[in-house]
């Protein structure tokens, strides 16, 4: 127990100041905004597109239908678009099941709100976490793309949640609204309403 | 200016970026990135008088 308690010894390794000036200082939002506008731009050009042409909103998501059709051959020779057996099987899953009909414009629809919420710099975190999640799903199913760039982009956005939408409507909305683990004013304000008179 | 007029006036100039977004990018993919940033920055900077409006008007009203 002695030599556990001495390697996992309860010591917090604290980040050099320069990767808490990049992430945490509000000095860097100038540099984030720039990011985050490139993002976001990417994101809502690629959701308008789909939102407004043929085959996402519209034919049944035929335009989803065609790409996962494509993604899950696996030819006779050399390397299928897929590489994980598991990915496929769960593309081919929906494929069965015409899922595409309901998450093509899920798709679409998720692609304008990442872009608009990027853009704006609400919910800057959450926003680049759910493009994340897109890029991931886009680079399993084969589709490199600009997928590998906004990918990391949306990364260091995560990374730099505090600060990246300082120069957009999160400077208002994380003091009001703050985290889990810090409550901001509007649910302290709640607390205080809440707590009985002495 | 009341309160509510001023929180008005940001919720719009930010509701006005993210119509703005939409042409400018129907517009140009290119060049209509850099009309967008100016026009981020132009509502962050409505949003920071509002701010200080709101904190005088509250301030006075103690």
């Amino acid at each position: 127990m002695t030599v556990f308690g001495r390697v996992f010894e309860n010591r917090e390794v604290r980040d050099p100041s320069f990767l808490r000036f990049f992430f945490d200082n509000q000095g860097m939002a100038p540099v984030w905004l720039l990011a985050r506008l490139y993002l976001g731009w990417q994101w809502l050009h690629a959701g308008w597109d789909k939102l407004t042409g043929d085959g996402w909103m519209n034919q049944n998501g035929v335009a989803l239908q065609g790409f996962w059709e494509r993604q899950v051959q696996q030819p006779e020779e050399g390397r299928p678009p897929i590489t994980y057996d598991w990915y496929r099987d769960f593309i081919q899953y929906m494929l069965d099941h015409e899922w595409y009909e309901w998450f093509a414009p899920v798709i679409a629809v998720t692609e304008v709100a990442v872009g608009l919420l990027l853009i704006a710099g609400a919910f800057t975190a959450v926003a680049a976490f759910f493009g994340a999640f897109l890029n991931f799903n886009f680079l399993l199913a084969g589709s490199a793309s600009t997928n590998p760039v906004l990918f990391v982009l949306a990364l260091l956005l995560i990374a730099a949640w505090k600060t990246a939408g300082y120069i957009g409507v999160d400077r208002w909305l994380l003091p009001a609204l703050g985290a889990p683990w810090s409550p901001g004013s509007v649910f302290r304000r709640d607390e205080a309403d809440r707590r009985p008179e002495t | 200016m009341g309160k509510a007029t001023l929180v008005l006036i940001g919720v719009l100039a930010w509701a006005g970026v993210a119509a703005a977004a939409i042409l400018l990018q129907e517009w140009d993919q290119l060049w209509g990135f850099f009309p967008l940033l100016a026009l981020v920055i132009a509502a962050w900077a409505i949003g920071e008088w509002v701010t200080r409006e709101v904190q005088a008007a509250e301030g006075g009203s103690r």
